[in-house]
C-alpha cells in the first residue's frame, strides 16, 4: 500500500471542525486522493472537545489507524487528546497568540502560526481554520490551489467576496509558513492522480439508493446519526417527484412512511435505536398487512439516550426479533459505505417482491464517516428495480374470488400475494393489524389462521430459493484462521489483515451484509481450526446467531468503548485470541 | 398505464355498493351510536359522488375500528391511536383519493392526541371522525379522555378527578380548519355535516357523539339536542375563530350538565392545506407520488446526476 498520511482538526464545539474538515477532504478528493475520514466527537474529559480526522493516501483507504502526522489544533487539549497518537514525524499547527500557551511535546515539530492575526489581515477572524488548512498544505507539499473548487462549494452561497477572501486566508496561511520555517526533516509530499472520486457518507449514500431505487415518500424524525438521511433527500426527491415530511414523532413517521407505501409510493424511514423502540409498535401491523416498507437504523451507543454520538451495533437482536408475535422480516447490513447504497437498492426490492418490512442496519461508523471511491461504484444502470406482485388495472380480475372480491392476502405457493393499490378499480379491500382471511376481513378460525401464519413465513422460504444470501470475503479462503464480522468493521478487517500478514498469520475474514434471512455458515466454521466473531457490541449479538446457526462455540472480540475498530488494534486483538482456549460448548 | 382508473371515475353510485358482501350486518351493540356515523357516511359518499374505489378509510383500534368491515372501501385499520399519520401520508401520496380516517375518543384524545394536534396544525386534506362515547367500550367500560368528572367505572370506581378533554376547542387550537360536532340520534345533520367535512379541502374534524348503551348508562342520549344553527339561542359566526371559540367553550361546559349541542362550530376555507401549499411552493409534484412508476418513459429517472454534488 502507498504511504497514507493522517491529518485532523481539532477544537471545540462550534469552532467550524467539520466544515474545515470536509473542506480539506473534498480538496483531496479533487486532486485524486482516496480519503477515509472520522470524527471525534467526546473524549475522556468532559466537555465539547471535537476533531475531524482524515486519512488519505493514493490508494483506497476504508479505516482509521493510530497515527497521525498533522495536526491543527485549535486548543491544549486537542493536543493532549492525540499525544498517543502523535510521532517524532508529526507536525503541529497552532496559533501561539492564543491566550494558552501551547504544550507540544520536543520530539514533535511545533508550527506557531497566527492564524487569527492571518485571518484578520485577509479579511476576518472567521477564517482562521482556512489560514490552517493553507498552513498544513505547505507542510505537506499539497497545492493550495486544490482548496479552492472546496471553498467555492462552501462559501458560494454567500458572495464571491467572501470566496475570494478564504482563497486570500488560505494562501497566506501558506506563505507564512514557508517563509517561517523550513521542513527539511519531514517528508511529507502529498501526490496526486488524475482520478475522479465521488466523497460520500453512510447516510448519503442510503439516501442516493433510496432515491435511484425509486424511493419517492420519506417520513422521519430527527436523530442522531440517521437526521442525514432526511436532509440529503430534502430539497432532492423532488426533482424526481417525491415529497419527505417530517413527522412530529417516530411513531408518526413509521405510520406515516406506513400510509405512503399503502398508497403506492416506495417508502421509508430512517432513525437510530431510540426510534426503532418507538417504530417497533407498528412494526407488526407492517409486516401482518404485507406493506413493503424500508426502515433504516443507523445504529448509536445504547441503551436509552446511551452515548449518541458513538458507534454501537447493539441493535442487531431488535431488528431481528422486535415485536410480540411471530412474523418474519428481512434484515440487511452494509458493511461498507458504498454498500450503504447497494443494500438500500436490495432493501426496496425485497420489501415489494415480498411484501415485508426490511430493515436496513447501518452505524455510526459508516454514516459519520466521508469515503472516497470511484464513480462506477454506485453504476447507476446496474440499479433494477423489481414491484414483485403489485397489480396493475388488466391484472386485478385474476385475483378475484367467486363474488368478485380482491383477495389481498390470498395464499399461494410462494407466500406472497397480489397487491391492489386504492384507486384500483375492483381491487378494494380492507387490511387490518387483526389475523385475517384471504380477503383481508378478521377472523379467528383456526383453519385460516394457521394458512396465513404459513403463508406469511413462505416468503422465507421462498426468499431463501430466489435469491443469494452470500457473503463477502478476503484474506485467504483456505486459512485455518476464521474472522467473521457484520456491518462497518469490515474496513477495520481487510486492513488488519495487511498487519497480520506481515507476522505471517494467515486469515479468511467473511463479512456477512445478510442478517435474515443469512447465509449458512456451518461448512466454513467446521473447515476452520479457530472461528472468532468481530462486533461492536459487549454480549455478542451476532456470535450469538451464528452459535446458533452453526451449533458451535466461536471466540468473540467485542467492543463497547464508543469507538469503532481500528486496523492495528484489531489484528493484535485476533493474534491474541488465536491462541486463546475455546470457550467450553 | 395509470394503476388509478377509479380516481375522478363519473359515474352513478349506489349507496349499496359500500356494503360488503361478507358481514353485511355490523356486530356492534343493539343502539350504539356507531350504526349512526356507518349510515351517514353510506349517504354522504355518494352524494359527494365519491366511489369506494376512490375512498380509503383508515381506522384506530377500539368498537369503532370495525368501520372498515362494514364499510366497503380500501380500508385500512390500523394500530391504536395511529390511524392519522397512516391517512394523510397515504393523502399525500395520492391525493386524487379520498382519504378518511375514524377512531374513538380513547384513540384520537388519547393515545393518538399528539397526532390529533399535528395533524390538524399542518391542515392536511381529509377528514377524521371520532367516534365519542366518553367510554372505552371494546375493553369493556373503563374510564376515556372525554369522560366526564366524577364519572365512575371500573378504573375509576371513586369517579374520576380528571376534567374531560375539550375535542372541539382542542381542534380550533391546534389548527383544523373545519370541526362541528353532530351525533347519531340526529342522522340528517350527520350526513350533511359528514359530507360538508368530505369536501372540505382541509383537515375537517367532526366529534361525532356515539351513545354507548351498554357501558356507558349513565350517560345521555344525546337526546334532546340542539343544532346551534337552527336554534334561536344561539347566534355566532362559524367563520370568527374568536366568536367559534367561545361557542365551543360553552358547548364542551353544558354537555355534562345535559345540553347536548351540535352542528358547525368552525370553517375556514381561506387557509391551504399542506398539500395545497406545498404545490404552490413546487415542493409536490402535481400528479400523485405513486403514479410514476407507471409512466413507461420515466426510466425511474434515476441518473448520474446523483452523483455531481459528491464530486
Amino acid at each position: 500500500m502507498a504511504e497514507d498520511l493522517n491529518w485532523a482538526i481539532g477544537g471545540e464545539a462550534g469552532d467550524g471542525i467539520d466544515s474545515t474538515g470536509k473542506i480539506f477532504a473534498q480538496a483531496l478528493s479533487r486532486a485524486g486522493r482516496h480519503v477515509f475520514t472520522s470524527k471525534d466527537f467526546a473524549s475522556r474529559i468532559r466537555g465539547g472537545y471535537t476533531a475531524y480526522k482524515i486519512r488519505t493516501s493514493v490508494d483506497q483507504v476504508q479505516s482509521v489507524v493510530d497515527r497521525l502526522d498533522i495536526l491543527v489544533a485549535l486548543t491544549q487539549r486537542t493536543i493532549d487528546e492525540n499525544l498517543d497518537e502523535l510521532h517524532d514525524g508529526s507536525a503541529v499547527i497552532y496559533d501561539g497568540e492564543r491566550s494558552w500557551d501551547a504544550e507540544v511535546p520536543d520530539d514533535i515539530t511545533a508550527v506557531d502560526v497566527p492564524l487569527k492575526s492571518i485571518a484578520e489581515d485577509a479579511g476576518g477572524a472567521i477564517m482562521r481554520n482556512i489560514v490552517a488548512l493553507g498552513a498544513a498544505c505547505e507542510i505537506t507539499n499539497f497545492d493550495v490551489e486544490y482548496l479552492d473548487e472546496s471553498l467555492e462549494k462552501r462559501f458560494g452561497g454567500k458572495g464571491s467576496k467572501i470566496v475570494e477572501n478564504n482563497k486570500k486566508a488560505a494562501r497566506l496561511g501558506q506563505e507564512y509558513v514557508q517563509e517561517n520555517y523550513d521542513f527539511t526533516d519531514l517528508e511529507y509530499d502529498l501526490e496526486t492522480t488524475d482520478n475522479d472520486y465521488v466523497l460520500l457518507n453512510g447516510d448519503e449514500a442510503i439516501g442516493m439508493g433510496a432515491l435511484a431505487a425509486g424511493c419517492r415518500f420519506y417520513a422521519g424524525y430527527p436523530i442522531t446519526p440517521a437526521t442525514n438521511v432526511m436532509e440529503y433527500l430534502t430539497g432532492r426527491i423532488e426533482e424526481y417527484g417525491g415529497h419527505v415530511v417530517q413527522a412530529e414523532d417516530e411513531l408518526s413517521a413509521i405510520n406515516m412512511a406506513l400510509g405512503g407505501a399503502r398508497a403506492g409510493a416506495r417508502s421509508m424511514t430512517a432513525t437510530s435505536g431510540p426510534g426503532i423502540d418507538l417504530m417497533t409498535e407498528t412494526f407488526g401491523l407492517i409486516a401482518t398487512s404485507e406493506t413493503p416498507l424500508v426502515i433504516v437504523d443507523v445504529m448509536r451507543s445504547g441503551p436509552s439516550t446511551g452515548m449518541p454520538t458513538k458507534q454501537e451495533q447493539g441493535d442487531l437482536n431488535m431488528t431481528l426479533y422486535g415485536g410480540h408475535g411471530e412474523i418474519p422480516r428481512f434484515v440487511v447490513a452494509p458493511t461498507t459505505i458504498a454498500e450503504c447504497f447497494w443494500k438500500t437498492v436490495e432493501a426496496f426490492n425485497y420489501a415489494e417482491q415480498y411484501q415485508t418490512p426490511v430493515y436496513v442496519v447501518s452505524d455510526l461508523a459508516l454514516a459519520v464517516t466521508e469515503q472516497t471511491f470511484p464513480p462506477e461504484a454506485f453504476d447507476m444502470d446496474e440499479v433494477e428495480i423489481d414491484r414483485g406482485k403489485l397489480v396493475e388495472q388488466d391484472e386485478v380480475d385474476q385475483w378475484l374470488d367467486d363474488e368478485g372480491r380482491f383477495r389481498a392476502h390470498a395464499v399461494t405457493d410462494d407466500g406472497v400475494s397480489p397487491r391492489a393499490i386504492p384507486g384500483t378499480i375492483d381491487g378494494a379491500h380492507m387490511s387490518t393489524g387483526l389475523e385475517h382471511d384471504e380477503l383481508g376481513r378478521r377472523t379467528e378460525e383456526e383453519g385460516e389462521r394457521v394458512e396465513q401464519v404459513d403463508k406469511r413465513n413462505r416468503k422465507v422460504e421462498t426468499a431463501k430459493e430466489q435469491e443469494e444470501w452470500n457473503y463477502r470475503e478476503f484474506g485467504d479462503s483456505d486459512s485455518d484462521n476464521l474472522v467473521i464480522s457484520w456491518g462497518s468493521n469490515e474496513g477495520a478487517l481487510v486492513e488488519a489483515l495487511e498487519y497480520l500478514e506481515e507476522d505471517g498469520i494467515d486469515v479468511r475474514v467473511i463479512s456477512v451484509p445478510y442478517i435474515f434471512p443469512r447465509p449458512d455458515l456451518t461448512e466454513e466454521v467446521e473447515a476452520a481450526d479457530e472461528a472468532i466473531v468481530v462486533e461492536c457490541n459487549a454480549t455478542g449479538q451476532f456470535a450469538d446467531v451464528i452459535e446458533h446457526d452453526t451449533l458451535t462455540r466461536l471466540k468473540r472480540i467485542n467492543k463497547y468503548t464508543g469507538v469503532r475498530f481500528k486496523a492495528d488494534e484489531l489484528a493484535t486483538e485476533i493474534t491474541d485470541k488465536l491462541t486463546e482456549e475455546v470457550p467450553a460448548q | 398505464m395509470s394503476a388509478f382508473n377509479a380516481i375522478g371515475d363519473e359515474r352513478e353510485i349506489d349507496r349499496e355498493e359500500y356494503t360488503p358482501g361478507v358481514e353485511p350486518q355490523p356486530t356492534w351493540c343493539p343502539g350504539c351510536g356507531d350504526f349512526g356515523v356507518l349510515k351517514s357516511l353510506k349517504q354522504a359518499l355518494p352524494e359527494v359522488g365519491r366511489t369506494p374505489e376512490e375512498t380509503l378509510v383508515c381506522t384506530g383500534i377500539g368498537c369503532s375500528g370495525k368501520l372498515n368491515s362494514y364499510l366497503d372501501t380500501y380500508g385500512f385499520h390500523t394500530i391504536h391511536g395511529r390511524s392519522l399519520p397512516v391517512a394523510r401520508a397515504a393523502k399525500l401520496a395520492n391525493d386524487g383519493l379520498e382519504v378518511i380516517a375514524a377512531g374513538g375518543d380513547g384513540d384520537g384524545y388519547g393515545i393518538g392526541g399528539n397526532h390529533f394536534i399535528h395533524t390538524a396544525r399542518e391542515n392536511h386534506d381529509m377528514t377524521y371522525i371520532v367516534f365519542n362515547n366518553e367510554i372505552f367500550g371494546l375493553t369493556k367500560g373503563q374510564t376515556s379522555p372525554t369522560s366526564p368528572k366524577g364519572h365512575k367505572s371500573k378504573t375509576q370506581p371513586g369517579g374520576t378527578a380528571k376534567t374531560p378533554i375539550r375535542p372541539l376547542s382542542m381542534s380550533l387550537t391546534s389548527g383544523a380548519t373545519y370541526i362541528a360536532r353532530t351525533a347519531a340520534v340526529n342522522p340528517n345533520q350527520a350526513k350533511e355535516i359528514i359530507a360538508e367535512a368530505i369536501e372540505h379541502d382541509g383537515f375537517a374534524h367532526v366529534d361525532f357523539l356515539t351513545q354507548c348503551p351498554t357501558w356507558n348508562k349513565d350517560a345521555r342520549q344525546y337526546v334532546p339536542y340542539i343544532d346551534v344553527q337552527e336554534s334561536d339561542d344561539y347566534d355566532f359566526d362559524v367563520t370568527d375563530r374568536g366568536e367559534a371559540a367561545q361557542m365551543m367553550h360553552e358547548t364542551e361546559d353544558v354537555l355534562n350538565e345535559g345540553t347536548v349541542l351540535t352542528g358547525r362550530y368552525y370553517v375556514d376555507d381561506e387557509s391551504p392545506s399542506y398539500q395545497q401549499e406545498k404545490k404552490d411552493l413546487g415542493r409536490v409534484p402535481q400528479e400523485p407520488l405513486a403514479e410514476r412508476y407507471f409512466d413507461d418513459d420515466a426510466e425511474w429517472e434515476r441518473s448520474y446526476d446523483l452523483l455531481e454534488r459528491h464530486t
